[in-house]
């Protein structure tokens, strides 16, 4: 019974949450930015009656788009989805290590299952055929060169420490519940951060709310989408997001619950809410207070983080 | 150069020039100088003395169709007006080449290889009355569009407005294109994702980089100019106020000033200082909105918030004073329509002096962050030459170093009375977009600081003095008036029965969109927007 919770069903409830979720944490950060511009701004389930409505619509596609293109959508929430897997929300057993597990994946695997997910969407839109979907493409292409080799040094630098890159691990590592924080961490994070700008499409590097075509990245990618695909595509980016949330907290602010106690299960509950917050509270902030970047500059922004993240790496092994 | 131009002495070189091929005469207003040239092929030499040596720069061009009446011709009048020097103020003036051509087979030489402002009045010439500017460098068609047939000229007389010709097959329009390994091509519009006003445009790029742009305009084309031909003064005014929403009381105004020429008649101190007001009004909503749509093109939204809660603030001021929130309404040929009470006058000192204080904030959040700033600068660089060449206007040309403003170089409204208080013109050197949105930050100070002046102390008298029943045939009206986008130029001619017989506009827009490929070409794909929204133009008004 204990060995089926902890291989199923905790799991299982974890990827519903973040399914669940998504949507909300972008209606929350949509209402947090309102706020701090001096609007009122649409209601935090916004973003669930936006996708309601997706699905409730027909759609149109290009003349110049095969069959694949209808199907890159439901690909991507698929990736996204097997990406959610990855990340302990709540749970996450010390004791347990590999064997406790169902071998689903790490870290690595993460970032692929990402990686895949920006491929297809890419693909789709060059298919398309219009001119913004491959000007999106290109851009984030761009884009994920430089920001995915920083993430692959973000977890090898803790993955030295926990010594494995299965987050589920590292999260529930008792090295991994450090109480204080090295320079490593720090800098670590501070590239973490940084990327979690650039993955969530999030300014600087990338504006979520502009209708203007011709400076968009990921949008672009999504002008020839509708209807419930675009609605899948939607989902798909509201879960990257909190993955991503997710994945902040289990590398540095690993606050799980250890066994199926229930009061430990509430209280990593209640500590992932918090570091939700908190990280929206940044995204917002940094939305509502910066412009976008030109995006020639661009690589500098991103090249930051890849230095730290370097850097954190090079402080672990020295 | 050194000496201010008067028509005394333009007429002087002229006639050294053309000897006796062209007669002199004053008009349409008192100060101004009409040139009437007996052969066509002295155009360009007149041209030239006008642009070469004395500076000028075009105004506007305006073709008629004069078949039925006495002359039984087609004719075509260029207007300059003083460019020179850059640094202003400038005379008043405006200087009128008149040609006559021939009915049957209307050419004229292009003087578009001299005088760069004139491309596009050239092509909506061709394209309107059917006149070959002759020589002109660009062949292609620029306000109607695929699929109108050949050889129907909507703006001849004897084109029937209720007309509906067929719509042939189009063959794809014929944009200026780059060819070679890399070079993409995008289609942009006419339809946008923004709820934004119609334009094509097609950039042909390498990678970011911005090798041309073609952008082609006139979807928003209503026939505003042939729907006025016709019609009685006071009804023609209606299609003048409603060219475009947000230079309502510019176009209205300009009207009025053409309308009261031809009438001869002076406009009382307070409906002018009221005209003052509400023009400044005007430039203050547009200028504030304007720096709000700049933050959207940089992305940085609590300025587009800010900016777009002080336009709303204005706009309802605006419909408190007027009734309107585009100020439509208050400016009249003869005056204003409605009086300001001590009361709205204390409101408009209250809400400038409110709204300068937080635009003041806006500023200072707005300088001080480094991400909005660095978005700005050296960005859709328009150079000075390419500006004075292309005859650019309004906020466009001073950010580039040309030091023109209408308010001072063509005064109107109150500007114009004795004692009145002048705008101080700003102007910067380097006309990128960070220049650009400077100006217009200056502006809307300086429209405060005249909207507190003009609210203090307004003349006494009546605002409004009542038009002739019926207005003088035949005769021209001339006016320009400093819209918040640049001088707008209005020319008027009456028919027999004192009706409206032409009706010509050159908006601030419609001088300036030639620019904006220019400044395009120093930017890179996704900088183009906020290229594009330091311009601010409107398509409407280009369009008519």
């Amino acid at each position: 019974m204990d060995q089926t919770l902890t291989r199923w069903i905790l799991p299982l409830i974890q990827v519903v949450l973040l399914v669940l979720l998504g949507p909300l944490v972008t209606g929350l950060i949509q209402k947090m930015k309102a706020r701090l511009q001096c609007r009122r701004g649409a209601g935090i389930l916004q973003p669930y009656r936006d996708l309601l409505k997706l699905l409730r619509k027909g759609t149109v596609q290009s003349d110049t788009s095969g069959s694949f293109f209808r199907v890159v959508p439901v690909l991507v929430l698929g990736a996204t989805c097997a990406a959610a897997t990855l990340v302990p929300v709540f749970f996450a057993p010390v004791t347990a290590g590999h064997a406790a597990l169902l071998p689903l994946g790490d870290a690595l695997l993460l970032a692929g299952w990402f990686a895949l997910a920006r491929f297809l969407t890419a693909i789709a839109a060059l298919d398309a055929g219009g001119a913004f979907g491959g000007m999106g493409a290109s851009r984030e292409m761009t884009v994920a060169t430089l920001v995915e080799p920083a993430l692959i040094l973000v977890i090898f630098s803790v993955a030295i420490v926990a010594g494995t890159t299965d987050l589920r691990v590292i999260a529930g590592h008792p090295v991994g519940m450090r109480g204080s924080f090295g320079a490593a961490d720090l800098l670590a994070l501070f590239a973490m951060l940084i990327l979690l700008l650039a993955e969530t499409g999030r300014i600087p590097v990338d504006n979520p709310d502009t209708h203007l075509e011709l400076t968009m990245l990921h949008e672009g990618m999504l002008l020839e989408h509708s209807g419930p695909g675009f609605g899948c595509l939607v989902l798909a980016h509201h879960i990257k997001q909190i993955v991503l949330i997710a994945f902040v907290q289990a590398l540095f602010f690993p606050w799980k619950a250890a066994n199926t106690n229930p009061q430990a299960l509430v209280m990593g509950l209640g500590a992932f809410i918090l570091g939700t917050l908190a990280l929206s509270v940044f995204l917002a902030i940094v939305e509502s207070t910066y412009a976008k970047l030109r995006f020639f500059n661009l690589p500098q922004f991103l090249s930051i983080s890849l230095l730290s993240s370097f850097l954190a790496v090079a402080l672990r092994l020295l | 150069m050194g000496t201010r131009l008067s028509a005394k002495s333009i007429q002087k070189l002229l006639s050294g020039r053309m000897g006796d091929r062209a007669a002199f005469l004053t008009g349409p207003r008192s100060q101004d100088l009409t040139v009437r040239l007996q052969q066509k092929e002295d155009l360009l030499a007149a041209v030239g003395a006008l642009i070469n040596d004395l500076g000028m720069g075009l105004a506007i061009i305006v073709a008629t169709d004069e078949r039925r009446e006495a002359d039984g011709d087609f004719k075509v009048r260029y207007i300059f007006e003083p460019a020179s020097p850059l640094k202003g103020p400038l005379a008043d003036l405006f200087v009128t080449l008149r040609v006559s051509l021939d009915p049957g087979n209307p050419r004229v030489p292009s003087i578009t290889s001299l005088v760069p402002a004139a491309n596009w009045h050239e092509r909506e010439m061709r394209d309107m009355l059917g006149i070959d500017p002759e020589g002109h460098p660009d062949p292609r068609s620029l306000v109607l569009h695929d699929g109108w047939p050949p050889g129907l000229y909507p703006l001849r007389k004897d084109f029937d407005p209720k007309m509906r010709p067929e719509k042939l097959s189009a063959v794809e329009f014929p944009h200026l294109m780059i060819e070679g390994e890399g070079v993409m091509e995008i289609p942009v519009g006419p339809i946008h994702a923004g709820i934004i006003e119609p334009g094509h445009f097609r950039f042909s790029s390498v990678g970011e980089t911005v090798l041309h742009l073609d952008a082609r305009l006139f979807y928003a084309h209503r026939g505003l100019e042939k729907r006025a031909e016709g019609l009685p003064l006071d009804e023609a005014f209606y299609l003048a106020e409603r060219l475009c929403g947000a230079c309502s009381v510019a176009n209205a105004l300009a009207f009025s000033e053409a309308v009261e020429q031809i009438a001869g008649v002076t406009v009382p101190p307070r409906a002018q200082c009221l005209r003052t007001l509400a023009l400044e009004l005007e430039r203050l909503y547009n200028h504030v909105g304007d720096i709000g749509a700049i933050c959207a093109g940089v992305g940085y939204h609590w300025g587009t918030s800010a900016g777009a809660r002080l336009k709303e603030e204005l706009q309802r001021e605006n419909e408190r004073l007027t009734g309107n929130r585009f100020l439509r309404g208050m400016v009249f040929p003869g005056g204003v329509r409605y009086d300001f009470t001590a009361q709205q006058m204390a409101a408009v000192s209250t809400i400038t002096a409110t709204l300068g204080k937080q635009l003041e904030e806006l500023m200072t959040s707005f300088s001080y962050n480094s991400s909005v700033m660095d978005r700005m600068d050296c960005t859709g660089t328009l150079s000075a030459q390419i500006a004075k060449d292309l005859g650019v206007t309004g906020v466009t040309a001073r950010a580039s170093g040309i030091d023109r403003d209408a308010r001072r170089d063509h005064p109107h409204a109150g500007y114009a009375m004795p004692g009145a208080v002048l705008p101080q013109v700003v102007t910067k050197s380097s006309g990128d977009v960070q220049s650009r949105v400077k100006v217009r930050v200056a502006e809307a100070f300086e429209s405060i600081r005249l909207l507190q002046l003009l609210a203090k102390k307004l003349p006494p008298g009546p605002f409004f003095l009542p038009l002739p029943e019926v207005l003088p045939p035949w005769r021209i009206g001339l006016s320009a008036v400093e819209s918040p986008r640049g001088a707008s130029i209005h020319w008027l001619r009456t028919d027999g029965n004192g009706c409206v017989d032409r009706y010509h506009v050159r908006s601030a827009s419609y001088a300036n969109w030639p620019a904006v490929p220019y400044a395009a070409l120093n930017a890179i794909i996704p900088d183009f927007p906020l290229v594009n929204k330091s311009f601010e133009l409107c398509y409407a008004c280009c369009d008519r």
